[in-house]
């Protein structure tokens, strides 16, 4: 979390504008004029002047034409009081001010503001718009099953996506703005009965003693209030998919969404859980049960992998079998690098034909990576620059490193994958041991909002391993992830789950 | 987010600089630059010195797996190793050894002296095959020469060895087996014979060990029942033969077919045979052992017709079987009783039931000498095939 | 000092993790060479004598156990202080903090030869034991909670090997398991004299007990874990003792690694590599509690931070591991570290026990007859 040197914060002017419209006119004109497109529309009635204020690109013109001037320009019967408007403007949200500060930052918001002269009060009617893109597909996360509309920027769209999935009269959504110059609407959402108390104050807290000046995306607002930043595994879940949040809210976790964000953070979210995905709840439970396992097992591999070919042919040539030796010699006769270099190479070469490609136009994109991708591995094959081996182990291990559903976590596997190729060359086995040992005990120190990361293992709750590693059937999940601490503990009857019938009944 | 502590910071510097530092503390052995010892076979020379011959495999970019032969001369075989490495281009390490031969001569004068670097190698795996051969080791090892190299000598003996290990035709002859058995008192080693014929390597025998000398050799036929004692048979062969009269009573008599046997005795060979020994010690105070064999087999092959319809044929036949086996047996430890040997085991038997004190090997060779064997088969044939 | 310590709720953990760490403290570098030191004792009853060592050792459990409930939440230091007095308490616990740092510098450097006799021979002693001992310091900086988390995965991850024993039973001569009870009792006792070292470990439960959540099922955890680890070393000692020969298992100085030399993986040959690279995992927990014991006499005793003490104590052990060279010396400092740890894990416990129940009664009767009248 940065904090930066508390400035001395403009005590908010409590000076109110002055009756004058003119004068107003000039007041606003110096606070604002010369850096926005502030616009005046000024009507005359019986010698009282109204002015209407407004950002000509933050109103909606329809809106603005329609519902603000047409009923001021048709109540030609009453006096124009500051009530009386109140009264024929057919605007959802109205309110009334008088602060010069106040009013900036309202017009800011996209608000009109309508004054009359001499009134003491003005009117503030939203009548803004944003540009907005429809709902569509999800792009970073992929679903083969299950619903796959994404979040868009509106945090309004938003909600009510939410408030549609979820219609529990408990759902709170609570308001909190997100930033310190630069003041985001956001929205730290729970289901009241089932979420701990303690996370929602944590996160409130934690939120609200953020000292930043703009927050552009939930992303980095989870990035500011982790437990630790300099771990290069992420300690707070963000998504674009609907679902997914519905889906923890219900387990018991606690979201944020932001204005202007497409994505939504939500913790507590301990290691195992990035590695769920919402299809395992969709599809059958063997089949999620499999699908977990495969993702951790090539997870896992995919880490060990290169630094075991690396360990194995520079320090611990003993281990490998009479079958294998040969080809695996072979192979790398012809390399001049020791296998060290030759692995970090190759990795590096993945990572660069992975992040050219996420910056190619699709159309060149896709030919681009599978010609570089497999011209590029014969080539270095028969120039002898690597071994046909290593690219295998390479390109495996990549794949593994992608069914991770969750981009942060993959990226994290990744780039702990280089320290542990560099030990494995430099110590072999134990090197990689040492690794091994770091991480674990690097895993066990973190924290994800304060609860242990490596929940559910340990602390050992038997219960939740229905939930995280292993899938059980729905029947004998009777309960909902304890490691949440929620306060309703139970989503059905045990004893409903699993009745039996006898034979012939 | 929590404070970078100072000592973090230290930490991971000191971690880096240690790491920059000792790149190059541990010695590397990168596969490709390698002399891979994959045999070594060891003969006497004069009266101080030994022979090595080293087959070694290579990695070429140029040519494909490529092996060579290398010999040297020296007093231990690390010492060998030394004068090996001269005249070679890459590294030479022991670390993917898979078999090693002594010749004769050698193991007739006793080769713990060069097992036991073997065991205090840690490089060297515990399953490395121990062979004798017939006459001199590099004979052996000149196979991969006349071969022009195509052979890879060391994973041919390796394959040889281990396949006939599990299609039980000869006892497991490893470095473990080994040790095991020449540093318990009650037992005695096994190896395998190779001998060179022609372009190949072939095993020609099974050698008998006294502590680690060679004392004797046994063909084919006599190491069934040797394995029959030391070892159970899951799936094991026999060429059973017979005088005809032995099994006149049974042999088919039909009008319709004349058949001319062509061999003067019957021979009948019991296939997929299941063994189980026990030896027990019945007296003490003597030194009485009982042997007792149950086989499992079936029949399907004989020389001449058998009526093996009736369940009286089968039951004569399970007799001759137990009494020719029965011979056999009595035979061959007859014979390892007066070579002073025992590669069965019966003096771990003996010490089993040694209560009270412990017995020297000195102590247990006399006691040896004056064991008397009680032998019973038990012979079931299960099945004869498709036909009667 | 206070008697008691009342660490905040955060950083307890469950009586059911006292199970995993009892048996990952006593599981290190000691059962790699036990079956070898108990036979040279005990002969083929070897098995025999690391049975009713485990026996013993649940036994001393027992009683430390008695100890601590008659405190509120206090560990040794307190306890030493509160049974002898200021001065002799704490000359007490310099003593005790001594003997833990030297426990952690011989596991250190027991594991460090295993990797030098079996991987790499050239590895400096002091890079491994530098690289080792800033794992540690990493890791007891994280607390108990931490620790106690590495001996739970420690277990996890290596319960695994223990199937691997499997395959050397098949190699196996049960004959040399009889005549049973051959030894006379003289060799055995001596037998079970020599596996203390091997088992010591559960002495720390004394540190980790206020720390723990409910502690009236640390009594069930503990002895669990410790059965546990009794009938791990008797099946190892068993399958050594019918896997090698008898003259074969008195020369062979790590039986376990040698006995893992035939084991065959698909596609990796030669197990005892990966064994090795294994073991650090295994002896990880009990360096680290080791230390954390010893550094926390430092914030006890001296009121210095628990931090400054941990690095040291690291240094110093780092220091050390300059002087041991050659594999006589390193016997002989194991073998003063088994007398030691002989004396102070399980001699002195029983006695301490002793001392405190005396003390109790006597303070309950003061405290009755002061009622009385």
């Amino acid at each position: 979390m940065f904090k930066r040197k508390p400035e001395n914060k403009q005590s908010g002017d409590k000076k109110p504008h002055s009756l004058n419209v003119d004068d107003l006119k000039s007041e606003l004109q110096a606070e604002i004029g010369d850096c926005s497109d502030l616009n005046f529309r000024t009507l005359k009635k019986n010698g009282k002047k109204i002015v209407i204020c407004f950002l000509s690109s933050l109103i909606d013109k329809t809106s603005f034409d329609e519902f603000v001037l047409l009923p001021i320009q048709q109540n030609t019967q009453n006096e124009w009081t500051t009530e009386s408007l109140a009264q024929i403007l057919p605007v959802a949200e109205v309110s009334v001010a008088n602060q010069l500060k106040e009013i900036v930052s309202s017009l800011i918001e996209g608000k009109t503001y309508i004054y009359i002269d001499g009134e003491p009060y003005g009117i503030l009617a939203n009548v803004g718009t944003t540009v907005e893109r429809s709902l569509e597909k999800a792009e970073t996360e992929s679903l083969v099953y299950g619903p796959k509309i994404s979040f868009t920027e509106s945090l309004i769209g938003n909600l009510n996506i939410i408030r549609s999935n979820l219609k529990d009269p408990q759902l709170c959504m609570e308001d909190i703005t997100i930033g310190k110059r630069v003041k985001t609407p956001g929205k730290i959402v729970y289901v009241k009965d089932i979420a701990d108390k303690d996370n929602v104050d944590t996160l409130r807290q934690r939120i609200t003693d953020l000292e930043f000046d703009y927050i552009p995306d939930t992303t980095v607002l989870g990035q500011l209030i982790e437990d630790n930043s300099w771990t290069i595994f992420p300690q707070i879940m963000s998504t674009e998919l609907p679902d997914r949040v519905t889906l923890s809210l219900m387990r018991g976790r606690v979201a944020v969404l932001m204005d202007r964000s497409p994505s939504a953070i939500y913790g507590p979210t301990p290691f195992l859980s990035f590695f769920e995905s919402t299809e395992d709840v969709y599809m059958r439970w063997n089949m999620g049960f499999f699908l977990r396992m495969l993702r951790i097992i090539s997870i896992f591999l995919s880490i060990l992998l290169t630094p075991a070919y690396v360990s194995v042919l520079t320090y611990h040539y003993e281990v490998i079998p009479s079958a294998l030796l040969i080809s695996l010699g072979q192979s790398r006769a012809n390399v001049p690098f020791p296998p060290v270099l030759e692995a970090l190479l190759l990795e590096f070469v993945i990572e660069l034909l992975r992040e050219a490609g996420a910056r190619l136009p699709t159309k060149v994109g896709q030919t681009m990576g599978i010609v570089g991708g497999i011209v590029i591995g014969q080539a270095a094959v028969q120039a002898g620059f690597t071994s046909n081996i290593l690219i295998i182990i390479i390109a495996l291990s990549a794949l593994g490193s992608f069914t991770s559903p969750s981009y942060l976590m993959g990226t994290a596997v990744r780039m702990i994958r280089f320290p542990i190729i560099l030990l494995a060359g430099l110590w072999g086995g134990i090197g990689i041991m040492l690794s091994f040992s770091f991480i674990l005990i690097h895993l066990l120190r973190l924290t994800t909002m304060g609860r242990p990361y490596l929940m559910p293992i340990y602390p050992f709750r038997w219960k939740d391993l229905g939930y995280s590693i292993l899938k059980f059937p729905a029947q004998y999940l009777s309960y909902r992830p304890v490691t949440n601490r929620p306060v309703d503990k139970e989503l059905f009857p045990k004893h409903k789950g699993v009745e039996k019938k006898d034979v012939d009944e | 987010m929590r404070k970078l502590h100072n000592s973090k910071l230290i930490l991971l510097t000191v971690c880096l600089i240690t790491m920059i530092l000792s790149a190059g503390c541990v010695q590397q052995k990168p596969l490709e630059k390698l002399g891979l010892i994959t045999t070594q076979g060891y003969d006497m020379e004069g009266k101080n010195e030994i022979r090595g011959t080293a087959v070694v495999q290579k990695f070429d970019p140029m040519t494909k797996a490529a092996t060579k032969v290398i010999t040297s001369y020296a007093k231990t075989s690390k010492g060998l190793r030394q004068e090996e490495n001269l005249q070679s281009n890459q590294k030479l390490v022991s670390g993917q050894l898979r078999s090693v031969v002594y010749s004769r001569e050698l193991a007739q004068k006793g080769i713990i002296q060069l097992v036991d670097t073997l065991n205090r190698d840690a490089a060297i795996g515990n399953m490395v095959y121990l062979t004798i051969a017939d006459q001199s080791a590099s004979e052996i090892m000149e196979i991969e020469n006349k071969n022009k190299g195509n052979l890879n000598l060391g994973t041919y003996i390796y394959n040889l060895i281990k396949q006939n290990v599990d299609g039980e035709q000869i006892i497991s002859p490893t470095l473990h087996e080994f040790n095991h058995n020449y540093y318990d008192i009650g037992k005695d080693p096994v190896l395998p014979i190779l001998k060179a014929k022609g372009k190949d390597v072939i095993i020609s025998g099974v050698g008998l060990f006294k502590d680690d000398r060679l004392v004797d050799e046994l063909k084919q036929g006599d190491l069934f029942y040797l394995k029959i004692l030391v070892d159970k048979y899951k799936a094991g062969t026999k060429e059973m033969g017979f005088k005809t009269e032995q099994l006149k009573k049974i042999i088919l008599k039909n009008e319709n077919y004349t058949k001319k046997p062509i061999f003067s005795k019957i021979y009948v060979t019991i296939e997929n045979i299941r063994s189980k020994t026990k030896i027990k010690l019945v007296d003490q105070k003597n030194v009485r052992f009982k042997v007792n064999v149950e086989v499992d087999s079936r029949v399907l092959e004989m020389t001449q017709a058998l009526e093996l319809g009736k369940p009286a044929s089968i039951k004569l036949l399970q007799k001759r079987f137990n009494q020719t086996m029965k011979k056999k047996i009595e035979q061959l430890l007859l014979h390892f009783k007066e070579l002073g040997i025992d590669p069965v085991g019966f003096g771990d038997e003996y010490e089993a039931h040694l209560r009270g004190r412990t017995i020297t090997k000195k102590e247990w060779d006399r006691k040896y000498k004056d064991a008397t064997f009680d032998v019973h088969v038990e012979n079931t044939i299960k099945r004869t095939g498709v036909i009667d | 000092m206070k008697v008691n310590i009342q660490p905040k709720e955060g950083l307890l953990v469950n009586a059911f993790l006292v199970m995993f760490f009892i048996h990952a403290t006593q599981t290190g570098v000691g059962i790699i060479g036990l079956p070898r030191i108990v036979y040279l004792a005990a002969k083929h009853d070897a098995w025999i004598s690391v049975f009713l060592g485990g026996l013993i050792s649940a036994f001393v459990l027992a009683m430390i156990v008695l100890m601590l409930k008659k405190y509120d939440s206090a560990d040794l230091y307190g306890i030493q202080v509160d049974v002898f007095g200021k001065w002799l308490g704490n000359a007490l616990n310099i003593f005790y903090m001594f003997y833990m740092s030297i426990s952690f510098f011989v596991i250190l450097m027991n594991y460090i030869e295993i990797v030098q006799v079996w991987i790499f021979p050239e590895l400096p002693t002091w890079q491994l034991s530098l690289a080792l001992i800033l794992l540690t310091i990493y890791a007891v900086n994280g607390g108990i909670r931490i620790i106690v988390g590495v001996a739970f995965m420690s277990v996890l991850g290596t319960v695994w090997i223990i199937f691997i024993l499997f395959v050397p039973m098949q190699y196996a001569d049960p004959k040399n398991l009889l005549p049973l009870l051959n030894t006379d009792l003289k060799h055995i006792v001596n037998g079970v004299y020599k596996t203390s070292l091997s088992l010591m470990g559960f002495e720390l439960l004394m540190f980790l007990y206020p720390y723990v959540k409910d502690k009236k099922k640390v009594f069930l955890y503990s002895q669990i874990g410790n059965l546990y680890t009794t009938f791990l070393f008797t099946a190892i000692t068993m399958v050594c003792i019918t896997f090698f020969a008898e003259n074969g298992l008195a020369r062979t100085i790590w039986p376990v690694l040698s006995m893992f030399k035939i084991v065959r993986l698909p596609n990796l040959e030669r197990f005892e590599f990966i064994a090795v690279s294994f073991w650090m995992l295994v002896i990880l927990p009990n360096m680290c509690s080791y230390l954390w014991a010893a550094s926390k006499g430092f914030s006890r005793i001296v009121k210095w931070k628990q931090k400054r003490g941990i690095w040291i104590i690291g240094i110093l052990v780092w220091g050390g591991s300059f002087f041991i060279k050659a594999r006589y010396q390193m016997n002989e400092l194991t073998d003063f570290v088994a007398k030691l740890g002989f004396l102070s894990a399980f001699c002195y416990p029983v006695l301490l026990s002793v001392l405190v129940l005396v003390k109790k009664w006597f303070q309950r009767r003061k405290k009755s007859s002061a009622e009385a009248s």
